[in-house]
């Protein structure tokens, strides 16, 4: 069974049950270089807490991560 | 140390008759949020070797795709410090400050990685003094690109820490690296051709090997992803002299695809 992803805004993140989701924890998850949204993913049934948001599968992430709102598109060292 | 051939289910049978070398791990990383982090401990002070087999499942761009990155680049101030990455997916990059060219991006080879393919990969780096350094890359035990020069550079940022399949960068983490990572390590020396030779199984320069044991080169960190944690959990202890565990964080998963 293949991972599923979503997207939430940085301050839903209090809510998110990370028993239920496959990021460590609030301090590990990964924001948009805005620090607007974040997001957390999981294999099955779709956790209660994100009920009705779009779920993409791991090709459709990482081309939203490759995007300018979450990677900047320069050298890490300059 | 002894030629292997490839046997059964990851094991690795050596041509010599001597114990059979089991490799049924990797550590997949998703490429979003996946990576492992080793904490301060492994530092080499002078000459060095980094080892790994990694295989990019997942596409690529720009600047993304760190295999290995000290901790942290900023935080260190490019002093000692460096990462390995592949821009585009395909282009294998050294960053480190190159005080010849004045830039931290140094382009080792283009070209060269592909998807859904397993790669040996090793970095020597050669400290001559604290004015002179030079790092020279291996792909399944042929040298790509020439050495880069670099200003007395050691791998000292390790003792800092490191993290695998992504940067950390101005406190945060990113550029994160999709695929497979095995048998990591490390070593306090500039390993010879040969030795490179003897960490990716023996077998023919320019070919794919298969993981051996390295016990005999004395890796200061080996991390075998998987072998000694049962393939669970999120811990990935470290085999070499240093005791220097890995941790896995955001879900990484292992895999039994393995170099074969």
């Amino acid at each position: 069974m293949s991972r599923k992803y979503v997207i939430i805004n940085a301050d839903e993140v209090d809510s998110v049950d990370f028993s239920k989701v496959d990021e460590t924890s609030a301090d590990t998850v990964r924001f948009s270089l805005d620090g607007s949204q974040t997001f957390v993913k999981y294999i099955g049934e779709q956790p209660s807490f994100l009920s009705g948001k779009t779920e993409y599968t791991h090709s459709e992430m990482l081309t939203i991560l490759a995007t300018a709102e979450w990677s900047a598109d320069e050298p890490p060292g300059e | 140390m002894p030629i292997c051939l490839p046997s059964f289910a990851g094991v690795v049978q050596p041509a010599s008759g001597g114990t059979p070398f089991a490799n049924q791990y990797s550590v997949s990383f998703d490429g979003t949020d996946d990576r492992m982090n080793v904490g301060t401990g492994v530092n080499p002070t002078g000459s060095a070797t980094v080892s790994m087999w990694f295989r990019r499942t997942g596409s690529v761009s720009g600047y993304g795709g760190a295999l290995i990155e000290t901790n942290n680049i900023y935080k260190m101030g490019f002093d000692n410090t460096f990462a390995i990455s592949l821009k585009n997916g395909t282009d294998l990059t050294l960053e480190s400050y190159n005080s010849t060219t004045g830039t931290y991006t140094n382009p080792v080879a283009a070209g060269v990685v592909s998807t859904n393919t397993w790669y040996h990969l090793a970095l020597v780096l050669t400290y001559t003094d604290s004015s002179t350094s030079s790092a020279q890359f291996y792909i399944d035990g042929s040298t790509v690109g020439s050495a880069i020069t670099l200003s007395g550079r050691t791998l000292a940022g390790l003792n800092e820490g490191f993290v695998i399949a992504s940067y950390f960068v101005n406190n945060s983490y990113s550029y994160f690296f999709p695929g497979e990572v095995d048998e990591l390590s490390i070593f306090n020396s500039a390993l010879s051709a040969s030795d490179i030779s003897t960490l990716r199984g023996g077998a023919s320069a320019g070919t794919l090997g298969v993981p051996a044991d390295i016990s005999s080169l004395n890796p200061v960190g080996w991390w075998r992803m998987g072998e000694n944690d049962g393939g669970t959990g999120t811990t990935i202890t470290d085999q070499g002299s240093g005791g220097n565990n890995g941790t896995l964080t955001n879900g990484p998963t292992f895999s039994t695809t393995v170099p074969s």
